[in-house]
């Protein structure tokens, strides 16, 4: 088993998961995960729950194309006036 | 048109419909959304020369978002409790007392997050919104806009290590908020004691 401690390992798992670790500590993290029976579980649910963010996330609302429009006018309402 | 234009229709324009979203957060409202993103595309229109190009140009927009909400609400209201709670809650260590990053209850009874799969997109995304703000702001940013801790850390105005405590109780928060739904809808039981 590797030197992490079951507390430090769930301490970092999201910055684990969000690929906050760098090298060495992510693949100390990953290999207590990986052979610890208590913590595994717990790599499991989390990364079901960030699937399921990530499938959310595809399918989120859109700005409505008036605005769009509104928007794409005064850019260029703003670049005639600065001259650029 | 001119090259300014041009690169700042390429490169900020393809987030409009992340910073309308951003923006509906902060307000609340669809008619103060558009204009904050109208006045937010404006300035970073204005200012894009201090746009670093190959950065982040989705975080660079947040950035102006909510500074700009945020200097339009100083003006109404004297008190900004956000900015209030980020100060206590310093930069302290991000597993206060080593609690467990998920809310156990829902992982034991819901083992392989069986939960996640069958529930829909806008119940999650409602128990997202009913969050305390601090909360759901970092979670929205990291899992559904895909910002780094930095990033949000710039975005928000917080230190790292809040960020890291934020996205932490924030998303344990959403876990008992979804599983507490499940148990109401009838998609999973309580776990007998």
């Amino acid at each position: 088993m590797s030197d992490v401690t079951c507390r430090e390992a769930l301490a970092r798992l999201y910055e684990y998961l969000d690929g906050e670790l760098s090298g060495a500590s992510a693949e100390e993290i990953r290999a207590h995960f990986e052979l610890c029976q208590c913590c595994y579980p717990h790599l499991r649910y989390a990364t079901a729950f960030q699937e399921m963010l990530a499938r959310v996330a595809n399918g989120q609302r859109c700005a409505p194309p008036e605005l769009r429009k509104k928007v794409a006018e005064l850019l260029r309402a703003e670049a005639a006036r600065s001259g650029g | 048109m001119t090259d300014r234009l041009r690169s700042f229709e390429e490169e900020a324009l393809p987030h409009l419909d992340a910073v309308y979203r951003f923006a509906l957060r902060l307000t609340g409202s669809s008619v103060d959304a558009e204009d904050l993103v109208q006045e937010t595309f404006l300035r970073a229109y204005r200012s894009w020369d201090q746009y670093t190009p190959g950065t982040s140009a989705k975080s660079w927009l947040f950035t102006i978002c909510r500074n700009t909400f945020l200097r339009q609400r100083e003006r109404e209201r004297r008190r900004d409790e956000v900015v209030e709670r980020a100060a206590r809650e310093g930069d302290g260590p991000s597993v206060p007392g080593g609690e467990l990053p998920l809310f156990m209850p829902a992982a034991q009874s819901d083992p392989e997050g069986e939960l996640f799969r069958d529930m829909i997109d806008e119940s999650i995304l409602n128990a997202i919104e009913r969050l305390p703000a601090d909360f759901r702001d970092a979670v929205v940013l990291s899992d559904l806009e895909g910002l780094s801790y930095a990033e949000i850390a710039a975005v928000l105005d917080i230190p790292v290590g809040t960020v890291k405590s934020r996205l932490f109780r924030g998303r344990r928060l959403l876990q008992q908020e979804l599983y507490s739904y499940a148990i109401e809808e009838g998609y999973i039981r309580p776990r007998q004691p």
